[in-house]
């Protein structure tokens, strides 16, 4: 027969590995991070951005020119109108691929891929 | 062959032979003013055409090209007056300005017939003649010109921004046929 001693200790030890699991599996979420798009010389820099949901996105106009940074389909995010040397930002949310433009010049194009934290 | 070719054809020769661009005629020297004065022109002839373009058109694509035209170049133009004002330089005008501007007006006069979908086709064949030749003047004209190292890197900075009109203009002109 176990003492009361061994069961006390065997709980213990029970209760911290259990403790230890869930905080190795729950752990602290990664703290948002802020990604910076310049668009410079009628281009996204960088084109392709990989990011995670809570991520902001923020896009800088280094152009002379205005420039929106536009999700393809009909109900993406957009920044609206960047005039020269100012910025718009998101915060991404879904994760998947997102293809995305400038409305005012179809020439340039950007993607932006949201991986699971 | 189209039936439209004398816009383009007529922006492209004028100013081509304005800002001397071809292989054996020696470009014009010019001076930082009149560098200036050649860009603001260049810019403000395309808002007008475009401005004139869209009391014209009824397509989308074609209004919206015009739209980009208009805030891009006004863009640029208030960019390049910011310059020339913290320069201390007045734009100065001169021969190769006056050709752009009558190149400008003889091309608005050419399309004026036209209606519908031939206006389309004209104005956006005028619309790729022109930044192909703007490229060329900034190229071999324009950029070697200038001396003032602001002036020289706006018009830098400007060639990206003509160059992806360019290619805005070819693909709004290939998506209207040849209205045969």
């Amino acid at each position: 027969m176990k003492s009361p001693d061994t069961r006390r200790a065997r709980l213990l030890v029970a209760l911290l590995s259990a403790a230890g699991l869930g905080l190795a599996h729950a752990g602290p979420a990664p703290a948002p991070r802020r990604h910076v798009v310049e668009i410079r010389g009628m281009e996204f820099h960088p084109a392709a951005l990989e990011v995670a949901p809570g991520d902001t996105i923020v896009w800088v106009n280094r152009d002379i020119v205005p420039h929106t940074a536009t999700a393809d389909g009909k109900n993406g995010w957009d920044t609206g109108i960047l005039t020269p040397s100012h910025s718009g930002s998101i915060v991404v949310s879904r994760v998947g691929g997102s293809p995305y433009g400038c409305k005012l010049h179809p020439t340039m194009r950007g993607g932006v891929k949201v991986r699971r934290s | 062959m189209s039936r439209y070719p004398s816009p383009a054809l007529a922006a492209f020769l004028t100013l081509a032979a304005a800002t001397g661009v071809s292989a054996q005629a020696p470009a014009p020297n010019l001076s930082d003013p009149q560098v200036a004065h050649v860009a603001v022109t260049a810019n403000t002839i395309d808002v007008t055409l475009a401005k004139y373009a869209q009391t014209r058109t009824q397509n989308t694509q074609v209004r919206e090209f015009a739209a980009t035209m208009i805030r891009d170049h006004t863009a640029v133009n208030e960019q390049a007056s910011a310059l020339a004002g913290r320069l201390h330089v007045t734009p100065q005008d001169n021969s190769v300005s006056q050709s752009l501007l009558a190149g400008a007006a003889q091309a608005r006069s050419a399309l004026e017939p036209f209606k519908g979908s031939a206006f389309d086709r004209g104005y956006m064949d005028r619309e790729v003649a022109y930044h192909q030749a703007v490229l060329d003047a900034l190229d071999h004209v324009l950029i070697p010109a200038a001396s003032n190292p602001e002036l020289k890197q706006l018009l830098v900075d400007v060639r990206p921004a003509i160059a992806a009109h360019l290619e805005h203009a070819k693909h709004v002109r290939s998506g209207l046929g040849n209205g045969s």
